[in-house]
């Protein structure tokens, strides 16, 4: 099934596609979310129903918000973590409006033209020379992901292995920076 | 919030996965210097264990070995050990027999085909995925050749490893502390010495896939795959009910057509069986193991990559 097919089936809340999707295709990755979130044992089934239940909620706002722009599976990692972590935090106001977490984009003031040095900086920093070059001619100069499969002669299946893991190496290299220069 | 970017789930996932635009990429790297929530959920998207996330993909047992394009890796690591054990072959029929048997197909060997030439020449050999060095080392120690399957490009560094897949065969000869002696077909020099650390990178792509050569019954220790952490939703635990009811039938007809009739007692000079009996009559206890084999068969068929679903 397409990520389509599987939304449509959940927002339609097919029991078989539910839970094949949460209890078995998705098991591995949110119980290993679960282990990063949690420093005790998590009770797997209560943690999923919750999130099933903030997916799902006001017509399914939340899974309706999945605009496709990357795999839903990756979709969910980011999604399953953030909202574990407010579980953790207890800082989920149901009463409020507001879709968690989804943007805002209010802040206009952005400085491009720093975060483009700092960008700059980061892939400097990082060891994977050939990542480096992913990143500036997909994402900074704009091409496809064909044109790069057929320039790195692999296929589009494995340039987006290796975007993915190009963005993983940049995040960390970022995430490593910030901690470094404590800001 | 004044000077904090808001980043959706979905941007940050875009990201992750290089599907943002420059101005998002920069956007979402601006922010996570200012939103600790941001950094964390970051960090645990990027932690989780890709190797445990393995040990519920499905099994590579239909991936190919094969390292070039005359993918006969595989063949050549059981010649080896054919030539090891002193067994007189010809190159050619060798490799004729895999081809007629379809073991070696123009794509390569697929994994679970890899030993089949020594299982013609009668020699024992087991499988196991999910191996550990130390399955290796406690084969070695009984004189078993192994063969594994690894991902050509991580045995190496330095060569460019394009592709996460498990691609090549070779003939694990020695291991010690920090480095592995190994029988690569595609290397020149009859013995190659790689690290231990390099070594166990490139066998994780097969999921630690490695055949274990017997030199004689003693050495055979059943490894079945472990089907553990395959879930199975409702409907397929039904079947397995159908499935071991017609599993008990196929056995009874054959039993009957060889002369078996009920018996009390099971009586092998007489050909007297007491689980000649409807599925329906067996006792649970025997219900149980045809149950267990037939969960297993659907575990297993999970396993290896295929789905079972209903029209």
């Amino acid at each position: 099934m397409t990520d389509r097919e599987i939304v449509e089936k959940l927002l339609a809340r097919d029991e078989r596609v539910t839970k094949e999707f949460f209890f078995v295709k998705c098991r591995p990755l949110i119980f290993g979310i679960l282990k990063k979130v949690f420093d005790f044992e998590a009770n797997y089934d209560e943690l999923v129903a919750s999130l099933y239940e903030y997916l799902m909620e006001k017509d399914g706002a939340k899974l309706r918000s999945f605009k496709f722009q990357c795999e839903l599976i990756w979709w969910l990692r980011i999604v399953a973590s953030h909202f574990f972590v407010a579980k953790r935090d207890e800082v989920i106001e149901k009463s409020s409006d507001e879709t968690l977490y989804e943007g805002k984009d209010e802040d206009q003031s952005y400085e491009e033209s720093t975060a483009a040095d700092d960008l700059e900086r980061l892939l400097e920093l990082m060891p994977n020379k050939r990542y480096v070059n992913v990143i500036r001619r997909h994402i900074l100069e704009g091409r496809s992901s064909e044109e790069m499969a057929q320039e790195m002669h692999v296929t589009i299946k494995y340039f987006y292995n290796i975007k993915k893991r190009a963005m993983a190496q940049l995040t960390r290299v970022a995430l490593n920076d910030i901690k470094k220069y404590g800001k | 919030m004044a000077n904090k970017e808001y980043i959706s789930d979905e941007l940050l996932a875009a990201f992750l996965a290089g599907n943002t635009s420059k101005s998002d990429t920069l956007k979402v790297l601006k922010a996570l210097k200012t939103d600790k929530t941001l950094r964390e959920v970051a960090e645990i998207a990027l932690s989780v264990d890709e190797e445990e996330l393995n040990r519920f993909k499905p099994l590579p047992a239909m991936e190919m070995a094969a390292e070039n394009a005359k993918n006969i890796c595989s063949v050549m690591c059981e010649a080896f050990i054919l030539h090891r054990r002193g067994i007189n072959f010809d190159e050619n029929e060798l490799l004729d027999l895999a081809k007629k048997n379809n073991w070696l197909k123009p794509e390569g060997v697929p994994l679970h085909l890899i030993g089949q030439i020594l299982a013609h020449y009668e020699i024992m050999i087991t499988r196991k995925y999910y191996a550990g060095i130390e399955d290796i080392r406690h084969a070695l120690m009984y004189d078993n050749e192994v063969i594994v399957v690894v991902d050509s490009d991580k045995l190496y560094p330095g060569r460019e490893d394009l592709e996460d897949e498990p691609n090549h065969a070779v003939v694990v000869i020695k291991e010690d502390e920090n480095r592995v002696t190994l029988y690569d077909p595609s290397e020149q020099e009859p013995n190659v010495l790689v690290q231990t650390d390099d070594f166990m990178k490139a066998w994780a792509e097969s999921h630690n896939y490695m055949i274990r050569v017997l030199q004689t019954i003693d050495d055979y220790e059943p490894q079945p795959i472990d089907l553990g952490n395959i879930e199975l939703t409702d409907d397929l635990l039904e079947l397995r009910e159908a499935i071991a009811e017609n599993a008990h039938d196929v056995w009874a007809i054959k039993r009957k057509q060889e002369g078996w009739t009920y018996g009390e007692v099971r009586d092998d000079a007489h050909k007297k069986h007491p689980d000649l009996i409807p599925y329906s009559a067996l006792p649970d206890s025997e219900k149980e193991y045809d149950r267990l084999m037939a969960m297993d068969t659907i575990r297993l068929v999970k396993k290896l990559g295929f789905n079972i679903s209903k029209d």
